[in-house]
């Protein structure tokens, strides 16, 4: 069970939310902590054995909010956590905040055997203004979920605009 | 063993070893149901207020009314009679139906549900009534309304068993029965047309809607609403027209925003970062209003829904409710199996392509989240159809519905800024919001996982602007005297403006009907003692004291219902927060109760100064 606290620290805490994305169960994770995370059904969701790995899709998705560069390494081994909420969230907060340094794992990502990760991984790809992002997104054109599909195009699309006149393209891969 | 029955849902009918007892008065009737359902010890005074308010007798007329209670009983003496109190302890030689009612277990097995509902004959204590006893009338009016609203809870889910086990006879038989005993709920209508169209009685589910019309016309002088009148049209008829959010007004009406930029910026921001979005404050103080406009503001197409206090007395109707619409909005979207068999459960309506197996659990705690999880993978699947959802009054969510929205939230998974996020704005009014979800929230906002919007009264400046904008000039003693007496509530200051210039009397202000019913429904929300202080409060106007109520009721009715005035937002201490409030209680007393109370509070202060 969660630890109680009797206090509250307003302010996520960088350090703490790294050992929530590393934890294998909320054991270790103060309850409010866990309220602030994941809302006042957390605690509840987490008596479920295999509901576990929620403290750790939490704790990506709190890094979405609240970046520190500390979190690049360990975001990047959390790509590859059993749970693909987990590496969805992980894609997103990568996407948004840590650039060309998340390219390989991001692009890795893009062949994640679950849709829901392919997707964050497009979505994220879309935000790094880079030749390699845009040959990885062109070689996974095709992917076999339509979600996934609309994804890389709205990624290419957005490279395209933001790269227009660096030589970067959009092109229509052929099937 | 002797044994007595004591049956009060319906018309009272009290057996000993199977007669019938025949009580002398009604109030000696009424007071043993009080001592049996009300356990503990009652001191002789508390009855006498309760029963002999207005007597100066009330001593002797209950030792009157114990004799006749007595007398009926005969050698069977259930009550514990002592020199300053009574009271009627739980015994195995005593049942009562209503204790069965209440201790049923709504995640119990079917039969133990129909046994519970077949208990309640009619209402409790059906065509009782002691015209002279307003405490016991209010407790009466809110025990009936209480043991209804269980009742009402029982059959529902009965309904949904028999929906689950597939008998939709039976179903609609109940579901019928739920229409007779709660006849302006729009929600009973709308379970009853569903199974009608389910069974494929297309003319059936017409001829419930025409009832419905009939009723809400002869009784509320109102009309069904759209979404119950659009039930028979569903499968033919588009309804994405029309929901796409109005145009920008914003400049429109220049009394929209007054006092709220600071608000509209914090609800950019919280937009940007792509954050869960609360805006929290009191009745009327404009919390659905900001939330539309910004959504219009944001160009795209936002789904409204709402709670509502009716949804209260069924499981999972407000998601029910949400749902149905999303898929009169989005009819091809695309669901798991296990989703559609999960969700069949509270939207019997859901069609499947294919066959989906009935949900694997009952309605226990794996059986719930299961439910809950689909609930949440529903909303995953159609968020790439909007720009976001917007939810009004929260608070009124049922109670199975408000823990599905905390998994909502607790599973909130596609929150980023792409499209096809998931985007919520949700408003709910801090004074009826169960703490416990209030303070998860907070503790969200605090540690910025969600932003919370938190609206206060508009200040007097903002109220002349609002003012100004009405009536084209300045006039800053009106704008004062309007200060006074709406309190910065924006929307009771609007109604009460409109007012003055329709009558063009500028010298009185008066209480509109909608703001009246605002208050109304404010006040019936809390507990019975609230309602009763608030009267009083009103009635006595500025002579009104907590040492004034003390005398007149009892003291836990006085500390209670000052409570729930305070937390409500409606009193401070003791005086009201605004003249508009308690102005809209005075009215709504019928005049003889408040000559009566005016007699009183005259008689109370009259002693307080002699003494």
């Amino acid at each position: 069970m969660p630890k109680p606290t009797t206090h509250y620290r307003q302010k996520l805490d960088t350090f703490e939310l790294l050992v929530a994305l590393e934890a294998p169960n909320a054991s270790e994770v103060p309850e409010e902590m866990l309220i602030a995370l994941g809302g006042v059904g957390a605690p509840k969701l987490l008596q479920v054995s295999e509901y576990q790995y929620w403290i750790r899709a939490w704790a990506a998705r709190a890094l979405y909010y609240h970046w520190s560069d500390l979190a690049l390494e360990p975001l990047m081994r959390a790509l590859h956590d059993p749970a693909w909420r987990v590496r969805m969230n992980a894609a997103r907060a990568l996407g948004l905040h840590a650039g060309v340094s998340a390219l390989e794992a991001l692009l890795e990502a893009l062949r994640d055997p679950y849709w829901r990760v392919r997707e964050a991984a497009a979505t994220g790809l879309g935000r790094i203004n880079n030749l390699e992002a845009v040959t990885g997104l062109q070689d996974a054109f095709w992917d076999e979920h339509e979600a996934v599909q609309s994804a890389i195009e709205r990624a290419l699309s957005k490279l395209e605009r933001a790269s227009r006149g660096k030589g970067v393209a959009h092109r229509v891969p052929k099937q | 063993m002797t044994r007595l029955n004591i049956s009060v849902l319906g018309a009272p009918e009290i057996t000993l070893d199977g007669h019938v007892l025949k009580f002398r008065t009604r109030k000696a009737l009424a007071l043993l149901v009080f001592l049996a359902l009300e356990p503990g010890r009652h001191s002789r005074e508390k009855l006498q207020d309760i029963f002999w308010s207005d007597s100066s007798s009330g001593l002797n007329a209950l030792r009157g009314a114990l004799m006749y209670v007595r007398d009926a009983l005969g050698d069977f003496e259930p009550l514990l009679i002592e020199r300053q109190a009574l009271s009627l302890g739980r015994s195995s030689d005593i049942w009562v139906d209503v204790w069965s009612l209440e201790a049923v277990n709504l995640a119990g097995d079917l039969a133990s549900l129909e046994a519970a509902c077949a208990l309640y004959r009619g209402e409790f204590l059906e065509g009782l009534t002691l015209t002279d006893a307003p405490e016991f009338s209010d407790w009466l009016e809110a025990r009936r309304n209480a043991l209804r609203d269980q009742y009402l809870h029982v059959l529902t889910r009965v309904i949904l068993l028999h929906c689950e086990a597939g008998s939709l006879e039976t179903a609609i038989r109940c579901a019928r029965e739920r229409v007779r005993v709660d006849a302006f709920n729009e929600g009973a209508y709308k379970i009853l047309i569903e199974l009608l169209l389910e069974s494929e009685n297309r003319s059936g589910a017409l001829e419930v809607l025409q009832a419905c019309r009939d009723r809400f016309k002869r009784d509320l002088n109102t009309v069904p609403s759209q979404e119950l009148e659009g039930l028979l049209e569903l499968q033919s008829k588009s309804v994405l027209s029309g929901m796409l959010p109005k145009p920008q007004t914003r400049l429109e009406d220049a009394s929209r925003f007054v006092g709220r930029e600071r608000e509209f910026q914090q609800l950019e921001a919280a937009w940007e970062k792509g954050l869960l979005i609360y805006i929290a404050g009191l009745p009327g103080i404009g919390k659905s209003r900001l939330m539309r406009e910004f959504a219009a503001s944001r160009g795209g197409l936002f789904i409204e829904f709402s709670g509502r206090p009716g949804d209260a007395a069924v499981p999972y109707a407000s998601y029910a409710r949400s749902i149905r619409r999303m898929l009169e909005l989005f009819p091809d979207v695309k669901l798991e199996p296990w989703v559609i068999a999960e969700l069949r459960r509270i939207v019997p309506m859901l069609k499947a392509n294919s066959v989906v197996a009935p949900a694997s659990h009952g309605l226990g705690e794996e059986g719930k989240i299961r439910l809950h999880d689909a609930i949440a993978a529903f909303h995953v699947a159609v968020a790439p159809n909007m720009m976001g959802m917007m939810i009004d009054d929260i608070q009124y969510f049922d109670a199975a519905s408000a823990e599905a929205s905390i998994h909502l939230v607790s599973t909130w998974e596609r929150f980023d800024n792409a499209s096809g996020a998931q985007r919520f704005i949700v408003n709910f009014c801090t004074n009826e919001m169960k703490p416990e979800l209030e303070h998860g929230i907070r503790m969200q906002a605090k540690a910025g996982m969600a932003a919370l919007i938190e609206l206060e009264s508009l200040e007097l400046p903002a109220i002349q602007t609002l003012l100004e904008s009405k009536l084209d000039q300045r006039n800053e003693a009106l704008g004062r005297r309007l200060y006074t007496f709406a309190g910065g509530n924006p929307l009771f200051t609007l109604e009460t403006i409109n007012a003055l210039l329709e009558s063009g009397n500028f010298q009185n202000f008066s209480i509109t009907s909608n703001v009246q019913q605002i208050i109304l429904d404010r006040i019936a929300r809390l507990p019975a003692s609230a309602s009763v202080v608030a009267r009083l409060a009103a009635v006595a106007g500025e002579q009104f004291s907590t040492a004034l109520a003390r005398t007149l009721l009892s003291e836990n009715v006085v500390l209670e219902g000052l409570e729930s005035l305070e937390r409500a937002g409606i009193m401070d201490s003791e005086h009201p927060k605004e003249t508009i409030l308690l102005g809209a209680v005075l009215n709504s007393i019928p005049e003889g109760v408040a000559n009566v109370l005016r007699q009183r509070i005259a008689n109370a202060l009259e002693q307080a100064i002699v003494s």
